[in-house]
Parts: structure tokens; C-alpha cells; sequence
């Protein structure tokens, strides 16, 4: 059933992430995070942003995230921290700071980093 | 709505909790989503799953082990509130001072294959312990039905499934790393400081800050999920058997409706298949009914009786197969406001029924289907189901409309059948209240706590109310 594959796929990338360099590039964009960062992302975004049937716009399917690039990163960090729809306040995370957001929200979304942060 | 339809959205409902009938990606009618705004470059708020709590705290802190959090507990300043993923709706973590994140505490410590008991830091969502366990060859016997708090956060709050056979995730402890407010390592267990191990495993963190738990566990096994539209009338002519006949079995009233959706969970079998597929968005149909029809006058929630049963005549089941942490949780991406209470097992039939015939004699604005579990006793001081069996029901209330006014009719009822509060759900009774319905542990435990935390450094607002200040 679809979103039992869907689960299996997602609960893997822990593993996953943890075993990719800490440098990893997001297949949209060129953010980066660091260690501490990654370890956030494989255990709050993705979650909900690699399981289909959570509704939410999916990593690395450039397709859903036409509407969020459009509204801009500034919109994204609130909608992100407040919650949205089915997104929680601060995507789950207790631990992030304005910082760590922005960086899992272009690395998630694939914005682009400012000029001189973050390129590859 | 067809009833398969809302068949298939028994798992979106079941949610341990909680029942969301909007869809995740729908509009919710408006209402800002957010309790506070947050303008980039300002403050940062901790805001809760629920939005119905929040707080700026002058410092954030996120510990990556034990030794850290001793760092922590020594230099905080002010009230610390410990938190995992903020799915209390009970405000047990807003604090203006100092805010510790777990999120960074995570992962199996170690495991001993032996005796089948695995260590995980505190900071583990129930999310990734699933798949950890597996790979050591060991699963938790039961979960609760979502998986996103913490192993910490869901003990400390007596976090529970259904089953009559099984406990809380906190019965499940074997022990615990507790870091005291003055920075002291506790190792408890039931023969190591017993009397800490006791009231550390449902604490509503007032103790300090669990870094690490071990949990007894079993070999890992798979499960079959069944859920069907019923008529709540079978079920009560049935439910001793059925709790009996089944591993797992809960149902979900639906106010102003002769229905119910019930849940079995199951050994799997060999030939067991999914059947169904999961569409979040066809369970805020439900909602749309209820506002489309109750508003009619003097027929309004006949009305809306009616086109439930209309809805649902067809014959459909939904049924979800798998390794038991895929069946377990489910995914919830609709926000609400809860309140529970457990009353003694035999207490919940008569309970049920008082609060549906009240809601549907004083017409109450509520939609959400009702949660209805079977949870076996404990022995665990500030526990739900300390030395009773509990039956747990649930009350929801849609994330966008006003929860106090509909829960404030219905608490009462609980306080009749002498109902405990989930410590980590919405309620309103106070230390005096509380410790009347824990009358054989309630002082050990405030021993307890004022000896490990004598200044009250633990204690936020809610703390206070709760346990009657330091």
C-alpha cells in the first residue's frame, strides 16, 4: 500500500543522512548543513516531508515546492515557525534557531543561499 | 462521504489520541493557526502542537547528552521546562527562562539481547525507536497510535495505546537517567532508588530531565489493523468479547450519531493484506456535515444523523498490515484540542454514554468523534492507571474553534465517575483535586520531588497548579 512503502522509505533516511557526508547538497539547491544541523533534519523534517500521505510537499520532488519558492523564504521561516495547515510550530524542532531554520528550509525546499553562504 | 470514505480515515482518526478531521493540506477556516505571530529577526516562540501554548524563553538550551544536561542544570537560570516534540496540550513546558530541547539527545545507547531490554536517550521519537528496535531484533509490546513525542516526553506523561492486556509506555520502563535540577545523575530502577524510579516514570517532568530510558521489550512482530463503521449499539452488546478476543480494540463515537468506528488490531496473519487507501482529506467531510446540517433549527443534528447513516451504508473496511511500528502510528496533520480522562474500566460504558447524551441533549458544537480505550493497571505513583484498570476517553475540539466552553459541559461528567486527568491533555482540577484521586501515592511522590528539586526550579505555572509549588 502506498503510504506503508512511503513510511518504510521515509524511516530509513536516518540511516541514510547519517551515513552521507555532513556537506550534502540538496538535489534543488546548493544549501549545506553542518552536523548538528542534519541530525535535526533526519529526525523532525522528514517526517512528514519524505511520507506522501501527510499532505505535505515532499524532498527532492521540485513540483511541490513551486508554491513555497514562489512566496519567498522570509514567508516560509513564518509559516515554518507558526505552523501551518498540517505543519507544526517550528517543524518540530525545540532546538533550532532562526538559523537553523533558514538553512533546513532551503536545504527542504531548495532555496538558495544568500551569495556567499553555503554555495558548492 | 461515502462510508468507505470514512472508513478509510479510522487511522487518521484513531490517533491516540486524537481524531483530525480537517486535512492537512485544507484550509481550517481561517482562524490564524498560530497563538503568536512571529516576525523574522524577533524573538523566537516555542509554540506547541496544539497552538494553544507558548512561550519566549530567555534561553534555549540543547544538550546532545547527559553530561551536557548536568552542564545545563548547573548554569540555568530561572524555571527549567524540559522539551520533545510539544504534543502536551497541558501547558507542562512554557517557561520565560530557560528551555531545554532534546532534540539532540537521540538514539539507542545500548541493548541487551539477553533480557530483551534496549536503552534509548530520552530525546528518541517514538517515530525512529520503531525501526532502532527492529534492527536489534526487539519492538515495545504496544504504541501508542502517532508516533511523533519522545520516549521521555511520552513516559513522563503516562503516554498510552489500548489493550487491556497492556500499560502505558511507562509500564514498560525497566529504568532511567534522570538528571536532577541540582545536576545530580540519578540511575533508578525498581531495585536502584526505587522510590525515585516510581515517580520518575510518570512525573510530568518535575523531577529534572530523563536523558536516557530502558524499556523491556519483546521480539519484533507484525500486525493487522481493521477498521469498520459500526452501530455503537453492536459494540456495547459486544465489548467485553471483543476487548478479550482481540490484542488491541478501541472505538470512536460520533456525537449525534448512532455510529461509531471501531479499530482491531491483530496478530498478523499469514494472507493478511492492506486493503483501503489512506486519503486524509476525506475525513473533514465529516466536519462540513455536521456544519452544513446542525445549523438547521429544531431538526439540525437529526438531520446530521441522518446523512451520516445515508454516508456510511455502504460496506467497506479498511485494513492496514505490517511490522508493528508501521501499524501502531498513524500520521496526524490536522490540528485540535483535547482533553482525557481515564475512569476505572468498568466505570467507562456509563461515562460514554452521560457525555454523548449531553452533548446531544444541550446540543453542543461538537463533530469529532469521540476516543474510547482500554488500558490494564499499574502500579505507578502518579499513573492514570495506578492500581485500577482504566478506560480513557477523549474529548476533541477542532484547532480553529473556541475548546473551553464544550469541555468545560463535559469535564464535569468525568469528575463523577472520579476520573483522572492525562497529565499531558487538557483538564482543569488542581493540586487538591488531584491528589484526592491519587490518595495512596500522591504525598510519596511529592517527597520525592521536593527532595530532588527543593527550590522548585522545575516548576513553571502549570507545575505549580498541579503539584502545589515547591
Amino acid at each position: 500500500m502506498l503510504h506503508l512503502n512511503a513510511l518504510t522509505r521515509c524511516r530509513c533516511l536516518p540511516a541514510l543522512f547519517s551515513a552521507m557526508s555532513l556537506s550534502v547538497a540538496a538535489p534543488m539547491a546548493f544549501a549545506e548543513l553542518d552536523a548538528r544541523q542534519m541530525q535535526l533534519l533526519a529526525t523532525k523534517c522528514v517526517q512528514c516531508h519524505a511520507v506522501p500521505q501527510t499532505g505535505a510537499p515532499l524532498m527532492g520532488r521540485a513540483e511541490d515546492w513551486q508554491f513555497v519558492l514562489a512566496q519567498g523564504e522570509d514567508a516560509t521561516l513564518v509559516n515554518v515557525v507558526q505552523g501551518i495547515r498540517g505543519m507544526p510550530p517550528l517543524g518540530y524542532c525545540s532546538a533550532c534557531s532562526e538559523d537553523d531554520l533558514r538553512e533546513l528550509i532551503r536545504f527542504v525546499a531548495g532555496f538558495s543561499a544568500p551569495a556567499g553562504e553555503g554555495q558548492q | 462521504m461515502k462510508r468507505r470514505d470514512f472508513v478509510r480515515n479510522a487511522a487518521a482518526l484513531g490517533t491516540g489520541a486524537g481524531l483530525g478531521l480537517t486535512a492537512g493540506c485544507s484550509d481550517t477556516g481561517g482562524e490564524p493557526q498560530s497563538p503568536v505571530p512571529f516576525v523574522p529577526g524577533k524573538p523566537l516562540p516555542w509554540i506547541n502542537w496544539a497552538g494553544n501554548a507558548y512561550c519566549y524563553p530567555r534561553s534555549r538550551r540543547s544538550p546532545a547528552s547527559t553530561e551536557q544536561v548536568v552542564e545545563v542544570m548547573k548554569s540555568a537560570k530561572g524555571v527549567i521546562r524540559a522539551v520533545g516534540s510539544g504534543h502536551s496540550f497541558s501547558a507542562v513546558v512554557p517557561t520565560d527562562d530557560t528551555l531545554v530541547s532534546t532534540d539532540l539527545m537521540t538514539g539507542l545507547v545500548s541493548h541487551d539481547a539477553a533480557k530483551m531490554q534496549a536503552t534509548l536517550r530520552g530525546g528518541t521519537t517514538l517515530h525512529d525507536m520503531g525501526p532502532l528496535l527492529d534492527a536489534i531484533g526487539q519492538a515495545v509490546p504496544n504504541m501508542p497510535d502517532m508516533d511523533y513525542p519522545t520516549i521521555a516526553g511520552a513516559v513522563a506523561n503516562s503516554v498510552h495505546a489500548t489493550g487491556t492486556g497492556f500499560g502505558s509506555m511507562s509500564a514498560y520502563v525497566v529504568g532511567m537517567t534522570l538528571v536532577t535540577p541540582g545536576g545530580e545523575v540519578i540511575e533508578c530502577s525498581a531495585e536502584e532508588s526505587p522510590e525515585v524510579f516510581q515517580a520518575a516514570r510518570t512525573s510530568v517532568g518535575a523531577l529534572g530531565i530523563t536523558t536516557e530510558i530502558t524499556l523491556q521489550n519483546i521480539a519484533p512482530f507484525k500486525l493487522t489493523e481493521t477498521n469498520r463503521v459500526e452501530r455503537i449499539d453492536d459494540v456495547w452488546d459486544s465489548i467485553e468479547a471483543r476487548c478479550k478476543q482481540h490484542r488491541h480494540f478501541e472505538f470512536f463515537p460520533i456525537p449525534y450519531s448512532d455510529l461509531c468506528i471501531t479499530v482491531t488490531t491483530d496478530i498478523a496473519r499469514d494472507g493478511d493484506r492492506n486493503i483501503g487507501e489512506d486519503d486524509p482529506q476525506a475525513v473533514y467531510a465529516l466536519r462540513q456535515a455536521f456544519d452544513a446540517t446542525t445549523w438547521v433549527p429544531l431538526i439540525g443534528s437529526r438531520l446530521y444523523s441522518k446523512v451520516l447513516q445515508l454516508a456510511m451504508a455502504e460496506e467497506a473496511e479498511t485494513v492496514r498490515t505490517g511490522k508493528s511500528w508501521q501499524v501502531f502510528p498513524h500520521v496526524r496533520v490536522v490540528r485540535f484540542r483535547e482533553m482525557e480522562y481515564t475512569v476505572a474500566a468498568e466505570d467507562g460504558p456509563a461515562c460514554v454514554k452521560e457525555i454523548l447524551k449531553t452533548v446531544r441533549d444541550r446540543q453542543l458544537p461538537l463533530s469529532f468523534p469521540f476516543e474510547y480505550r482500554y488500558v490494564d493497571a499499574d502500579d505507578i505513583w502518579l499513573s492514570m492507571f495506578e492500581g485500577r484498570a482504566g478506560c480513557s476517553i477523549s474529548i476533541h475540539q477542532y484547532g480553529d474553534v473556541d475548546y473551553k466552553t464544550v469541555f468545560a459541559e463535559i469535564e464535569p461528567i468525568f469528575w463523577k465517575y472520579q476520573g483522572r486527568p492525562h497529565w499531558g491533555k487538557l483538564h482543569t482540577l488542581d493540586a487538591r483535586r488531584l491528589a484526592a484521586l491519587y490518595p495512596r501515592h500522591w504525598q510519596d511522590f511529592q517527597e520525592v520531588r521536593r527532595t530532588l528539586d527543593p527550590d522548585g526550579r522545575m516548576m513553571n505555572a502549570h507545575l505549580k497548579h498541579i503539584f502545589g509549588g515547591a
